[in-house]
């Protein structure tokens, strides 16, 4: 039985489709990313990098004509409007003396072969629909170095959705001996999950059975294809600020609102843009071995951010793996500024909560450095079983305030008190000095149970019940740009 | 409901066949037999036209025989692909040339068919009585299967064109069955729900079937 629980982060094919395509990418701005001429061209004009066209072929009465030796020794030939990468070849030399070129996978196609397969995309054999196409013949990227090692006679290419413009999520693709030179998962390529913050790779997954009922994917944690495989995890991938930035520079352009980016790193050129998708697959969630859902949903609605926000905010929402790497390197918990606390009802109490519900109760909770001890606002503290404690404190005979901290902690040491408090403490509250009951209480915060102290106040100066102090701090790092980490 | 039925009575009297009504009145249902399949199922089958033309065309061939030609037609397209990969002509060129191997492969099985001592005809569709317009309809699945072969993988292509024939099936099934024949003259008024059905599926947003087995890595992760 399918546990549909299970599957609610992953976005499906139908609500991609409904959701995002749909609403957020018009028709006009489909037709730029359906035209791969029409997109270098746009994306020129905005100084955004993409690799250079050597030749056009539009017609076969031009291809009739066409000069081979004017081709170079390296290059790749694709269809206008090809989708898949059908009918991408990629060619990496020259035979010597002959019109003819080698191929990723040694295989050599000479000037014939290589006009039946420029008949076949202007014929529109590897395109969308079934009209005319032009045949596109561009110059080859060279590898960088830092990703050649990984690749196996090809480009890796990195993917970036970007949705709203924020990036959302990206993984990279490795070409393998078996996918011939390609970076597709469906061929055999690897493809890994990377971290938004920081551009490393995380999780990565390859083909492993393709069969006619389903393909299935394993994880890799090596290449597969050299003499010394190297691990695919915490690759750090080239110019990442630069690579979300030129994605989201591309959906400004394109106006495409739920966009798949397809970049390669140049050796020389740095990052290239070589295709925008406005149908981009959801492949991409295996890599990453998460869901896209809870991201997008996080998303709609937000007002347009600047390119710099836009990144900023990209990490800070979808770069979780910071926390985690911090809390390795220093054995600390880290939370937000505001995290959900349960405070659970007093034990002591003879009188037991009616409903189930109060048995324990979720409040918001503010981190504060400020202050030592915590503080618990008197109403939350009387709903939560300790009402005799604050009325057996307000029966005691304590001024409502103190003219300074010396008197009040004075005050303070000579009062006698019950078991219900655990001490009297001095606090500020609204600039006055005042003597206020400590208790102790259970709270559940990160998973874990623990009994605290916490100081009973009105709370008058905060929207928040709870007030977590420095004491129950000490395991943890605040990030204060985040909320409810945990 | 009784008006309906007289407008009923009377156009299978005075305007068209109880036959063509009753494939008429299937087309709804075979349409949304395909739009479950594709949005709810997640078959990708070759669009929407080739597996209702395969569900019509069994009901001419009988099935048995519907899925010999089909067979007859998928062996005969590989085949011709192969040997014409390397040969540089035209698009329509080569479908014409492709559609010559099937009128022979197609023959040659026939006539294996009626000599062998496994032959798989019946009483009810001895060759000689099955309506050329089922095959050539099956023939037809030759288009899609090459079209899409030049575009995608073999593997994905296969799959395809499984889906597709599945489909066929039911839809052979759904069209031959004479009690649903007997219901859908009776009770025209089914395609309304038939209507709101397919509106449902339009708005369907959750996942398929298949991506509960395409996606059951995360899920299990």
């Amino acid at each position: 039985m399918i546990n549909t629980n299970q599957y609610k982060t992953i976005l499906g094919l139908n609500r991609r489709n409904q959701e995002y395509i749909r609403p957020y990418n018009p028709l006009s701005s489909k037709k730029i990313s359906d035209n791969k001429i029409l997109t270098k061209r746009l994306l020129s004009k905005a100084d955004i990098k993409t690799p250079k066209t050597i030749k056009i072929i539009r017609t076969k009465k031009q291809l009739a004509f066409f000069d081979w030796e004017s081709l170079p020794k390296s290059f790749v030939v694709k269809p206008n409007r090809g989708t898949g990468g059908n009918g991408i070849i990629v060619f990496y030399g020259k035979k010597k003396g002959e019109t003819a070129w080698i191929r990723s996978n040694h295989r050599v196609m000479n000037k014939e072969q290589l006009r039946i397969h420029f008949e076949k995309i202007l014929d529109g054999s590897f395109s969308m629909g079934d009209s005319k196409d032009i045949v596109i013949i561009e110059e080859r990227i060279l590898n960088h170095s830092t990703l050649k090692k990984y690749s196996f006679r090809g480009v890796p290419d990195i993917r970036l959705i970007i949705f709203n413009k924020v990036p959302v999520m990206a993984m990279i693709r490795f070409p393998t001996k078996i996918s011939d030179g390609k970076a597709n998962l469906h061929a055999g390529g690897i493809c890994a999950g990377v971290n938004i913050a920081t551009g490393v790779t995380t999780n990565a997954i390859q083909l492993k059975k393709s069969s006619v009922l389903e393909n299935t994917y394993t994880n890799v944690e090596y290449t597969t294809d050299f003499q010394e495989n190297l691990p695919l995890k915490d690759i750090q991938i080239p110019y990442w600020d630069k690579i979300l930035e030129t994605a989201i520079r591309c959906q400004e352009i394109s106006n495409i609102g739920f966009l798949g980016v397809d970049i390669a790193i140049d050796e020389n050129n740095g990052p290239l843009v070589f295709e925008l998708n406005a149908r981009p697959g959801l492949g991409i969630q295996m890599a990453n071995n998460m869901g896209l859902r809870p991201r997008l949903e996080r998303l709609k609605g937000i007002e347009p951010l600047s390119t710099k926000r836009a990144i900023r905010l990209a990490k800070t929402l979808f770069g979780g793996e910071i926390e985690e790497c911090m809390q390795f390197l220093s054995g600390k918990q880290v939370l937000g500024l505001v995290e959900k606390v349960t405070i659970h009802y007093n034990q002591n109490n003879s009188l037991k909560p009616n409903k189930s519900k109060n048995k324990s109760q979720t409040v918001k909770a503010l981190l504060d450095t400020g202050i030592v001890t915590s503080r618990i606002d008197e109403g939350l503290a009387n709903r939560m079983g300790y009402e005799k404690a604050t009325d057996y404190f307000k029966s005691l005979d304590i001024p409502p305030y103190f003219e300074n901290i010396e008197e009040a902690k004075k005050f303070a040491k000579e009062l006698k008190v019950n078991s219900e408090i655990s001490r009297p403490a001095v606090i500020v509250e609204s600039a006055k000095v005042k003597v206020k009951p400590a208790i102790q209480i259970d709270i559940q915060i990160t998973g874990e149970t623990r009994q605290i102290e916490a100081i009973v106040s009105t709370q008058k100066d905060t929207i928040y019940p709870l007030l977590l102090g420095r004491k129950e701090l000490k395991d943890c790092l605040i990030d204060p740009s985040k909320t409810f980490v945990k | 409901m009784e008006e309906m039925n007289t407008i009923l009575v009377w156009i299978k009297d005075s305007v068209i066949t109880e036959e063509i009504l009753i494939f008429m009145l299937f087309i709804p249902i075979i349409a949304t037999l395909v739009n479950i399949s594709r949005y709810i199922i997640g078959f990708k089958t070759f669009g929407i036209y080739a597996p209702m033309t395969l569900a019509f065309a069994y009901v001419f061939t009988g099935i048995r025989f519907g899925l010999l030609v089909t067979a007859a037609v998928i062996i005969s397209s590989l085949i011709s692909y192969s040997l014409l990969k390397q040969i540089r002509m035209h698009y329509l060129s080569r479908i014409t040339i492709n559609y010559i191997f099937i009128t022979f492969i197609l023959l040659g099985m026939l006539i294996l068919n009626e000599l062998s001592p496994w032959s798989i005809t019946t009483d009810h569709h001895q060759i000689a009585t099955v309506p050329p317009l089922g095959i050539i309809l099956i023939a037809a699945l030759s288009d899609f299967f090459v079209k899409e072969y030049v575009k995608k993988d073999f593997l994905t292509t296969i799959r395809s064109l499984i889906e597709t024939v599945i489909i066929g099936v039911i839809g052979w099934f759904l069209l031959q069955s004479q009690n649903l024949q007997q219901f859908l003259v009776q009770n025209i008024w089914i395609h309304i729900p038939i209507l709101l059905l397919n509106l449902f599926i339009g708005q369907y947003k959750e996942l398929r079937f298949k991506d509960f087995f395409r996606f059951k890595k995360i899920s299990n992760d």
